[in-house]
């Protein structure tokens, strides 16, 4: 048996401090195409663990996955997330908020918003404009320059994702936070705009 | 003397195809403003048609409070009624946002009226339409600053020129009247403002394993794990 890592450690102080317990089921993103998770020439998730904190619930898992692209040392990076999953009374299209400043460089294009410093520090991705105008709120952007810089987000159907580049504990509690936040934070507009059809689904385990 | 020939044809057909494309671009995005201003105008007229029945539900209550009742009724008039561009319309919503605050202040003042399922769901149906007025109004903004932008970049500033193609105009309301006038942060539902016509703070996060939070699970465990999959 391996000798626990500190990468490890971190993982236990946070389940304990928590509350979240180790998912029975591996959380594989199945009917979950989360833009993010299909990243890459190999990718993978593990350590997912679930519960329910602040009447929120929740699904975090650890994901990675090797860059399609070589960098400047020709090298394809391994890159490493901490994800958070919960749900949001809508039924989002796909959307995606990524830190403009990629491993691999300033990421072009993305839908321009009204702040300059917004558009400088994300790259906000969907296809419908429209749509992007109501889920990326003035309030929604205040909160992504404040907390979520260097954070991944994405919206889909009745679920939210934030994503923070692998740390430590930490970083871990940033991700918990961001994904706490998130049901608060989506527009209340969307629920009339994209209304769910049903009881919000529970996401697989 | 055929390679320069050939050169210059070249130089033509780029700019000739430059020319098309700025011309069409600039023509879809003409009709992607008209498209979000009638977006706009669906949300208003909505917001128009609530605003009579709200009153009287308020009127009910707090029949003698007719000055506001009256402002709000001038507001609506004036509002519903004027044409032309957007800096117009929003001139004229601006009372009108005013106005409704000041309603909603007084509803505020009588408990039975904030109870009466009538009134909240009037009052459920202006805050869905503000959301939605806000979203419009956001959607028609952004198209016409990257129209805008256009207009005044060169080199496609040569065919807006060129075209008559001239900035548009912005739609905002002006955000004075909204504040200190009153409008609309009362809530009534408890989370949440009712009805917002201004920007909201980001909500407030409490800390990981808050121990004084009821919700959250005890150390070293407690939070309810969802079901497995149905797959």
């Amino acid at each position: 048996m391996p000798a626990p890592t500190a990468r490890d450690a971190i993982r236990a102080a946070f389940l304990e401090r928590t509350g979240l317990q180790p998912a029975v089921h591996r959380w594989e993103g199945y009917g979950q195409p989360f833009e993010l998770l299909h990243r890459g020439t190999a990718r993978g998730i593990e350590h997912a663990v679930s519960g329910v904190i602040r009447d929120i619930p929740l699904w975090m898992f650890e994901y990675w996955y090797v860059e399609d692209t070589e960098n400047i040392q020709g090298e394809r990076p391994l890159i490493s997330f901490d994800c958070i999953v919960v749900t949001i009374d809508a039924w989002c299209p796909p959307l995606l908020v990524e830190p403009r400043r990629g491993p691999l460089g300033t990421l072009p294009g993305g839908i321009a918003f009204e702040s300059e410093e917004f558009n400088r520090t994300f790259r906000v991705k969907t296809a419908d404009r429209e749509y992007a105008s109501a889920a990326v709120d003035a309030r929604m952007m205040a909160w992504l320059l404040d907390h979520g810089r260097g954070m991944t987000f994405e919206l889909l159907n009745d679920r939210a994702m934030a994503a923070g580049p692998q740390g430590g504990a930490k970083e871990l509690d940033r991700v918990l936070e961001a994904g706490l936040a998130l049901p608060g934070l989506v527009p209340r507009v969307l629920s009339s705009l994209y209304p769910h059809s049903g009881p919000l689904d529970v996401p697989p385990m | 003397m055929v390679p320069t020939l050939i050169a210059i044809a070249v130089i033509v057909v780029l700019i000739i195809l430059f020319v098309i494309g700025s011309f069409n671009r600039f023509v879809s995005q003409k009709q992607l403003i008209k498209d979000a201003w009638s977006n706009i105008d669906t949300e208003l007229r909505r917001r128009y048609d609530l605003i009579p029945n709200l009153v009287e539900s308020v009127k009910g209550y707090a029949s003698h409070e007719k000055e506001v009742f009256e402002e709000v009724t001038k507001a609506r008039a004036m509002a519903s009624g004027a044409t032309g561009s957007p800096a117009a319309q929003a001139a004229a919503e601006g009372p009108l946002v005013a106005a409704l605050g000041r309603l909603m202040l007084v509803a505020e003042a009588y408990p039975d009226l904030k109870a009466n399922q009538n009134f909240l769901a009037l009052q459920s149906e202006l805050s869905n339409t503000e959301d939605r007025l806000q979203t419009a109004r956001r959607f028609y903004n952004s198209n016409v600053r990257d129209y805008n932008r256009r207009v005044q970049s060169f080199p496609s500033s040569i065919i807006a020129n060129a075209k008559g193609f001239k900035t548009e105009e912005y739609f905002e309301v002006d955000e004075a009247l909204r504040g200190d006038a009153g409008v609309p942060k009362v809530n009534f539902a408890g989370e949440g403002p009712a009805v917002s016509f201004g920007g909201a703070a980001a909500p407030s996060v409490p800390a990981v394993g808050t121990s004084t939070d009821p919700a959250a699970p005890a150390q070293g465990g407690g939070g309810t794990p969802p079901p497995p999959p149905a797959q």
